[in-house]
């Protein structure tokens, strides 16, 4: 089964969270490494994982961005384990998405 | 309709929604004759839909031939925390900024932004870099967008 190819529009958290939706959910923004032979079959573990909303291929040090959300803050702990534990994952960089204080100080401008 | 239910939307409040959806520069005389009522009404509805926060604003869609030619980068930033509000104001304030997050981490915060060229993705990144109290940003440029749901 191979990925289908989404262009990488306004999207960038998730549907639900690139609408301003669903902010109590806890968030998280997951760099990943992966080797190119890896690729193909991390990115479909990464795919049939739930609480995966977005998933992008970027350039730099880091491979993959993993956008998470989970119900609970330990659930989300949970899935970044999870997805930093995948065979394929050679290192990472998990960044805990802060609920906005102000409304302007998270939004997403393109909708 | 009675007063306690001021803010459930009708069915011509819906009907409009739909229509503006479709295209948000309708003229309100075309809006009025497409639904019987009058160019009052309308921009009554509007405006009512507009305090509600049912309508939060008009915007515009680009067509896919624009949308697909722009280059779209994250760009990670590290703050330093007293400056954290005129940065946020800064960033906000640059046209080419699609979204803006707040982390927690080695940085603190992501920016998401786009240009329709690599030197104008370059330029825009030195100005973001350039901002009083931004310490340090990484780039990566969005290659390909694999899942969004």
């Amino acid at each position: 089964m191979s990925l289908q190819r989404i262009h990488t529009g306004p999207g960038f958290l998730g549907v639900e969270a690139d609408a301003g939706r669903g902010e109590a959910w806890p968030r998280a923004h997951v760099m990943l490494r992966v080797a190119r032979r890896d690729m193909a079959r991390t990115e479909l573990a990464l795919s049939e994982i739930d609480g995966v909303t977005a998933l992008h291929q970027i350039s730099g040090d880091y491979d993959l961005v993993a956008v998470v959300e989970a119900s609970h803050a330990e659930r989300l702990d949970a899935l970044i384990a999870r997805i930093e534990g995948l065979s394929g994952v050679s290192a990472s960089v998990a960044s805990r998405m802060l609920p906005s204080a102000r409304p302007s100080a998270s939004r997403s401008f393109a909708a | 309709m009675t007063k306690s239910d001021d803010r459930a939307l009708s069915d011509l409040d819906r009907r409009l929604l739909a229509m503006l959806r479709e295209d948000s520069r309708q003229p309100v005389t075309k809006l009025a004759g497409d639904l019987g009522l009058s160019r009052a009404n309308v921009y009554a509805r509007l405006s009512r839909l507009e305090e509600l926060g049912v309508i939060g604003g008009y915007t515009v869609r680009l067509g896919e031939s624009y949308d697909r030619r722009l280059i779209r980068a994250q760009v990670m930033i590290k703050t330093q925390l007293k400056h954290a509000k005129t940065i946020e104001e800064s960033l906000a304030a640059i046209a080419e900024l699609s979204a803006l997050h707040a982390i927690s981490g080695e940085y603190d915060l992501i920016a998401v932004v786009e240009a329709e060229t690599v030197g104008d993705l370059n330029t825009l990144i030195d100005r973001i870099g350039e901002i009083e109290g931004i310490e340090r940003t990484t780039s990566s440029i969005l290659l390909a967008t694999k899942v969004l749901r």
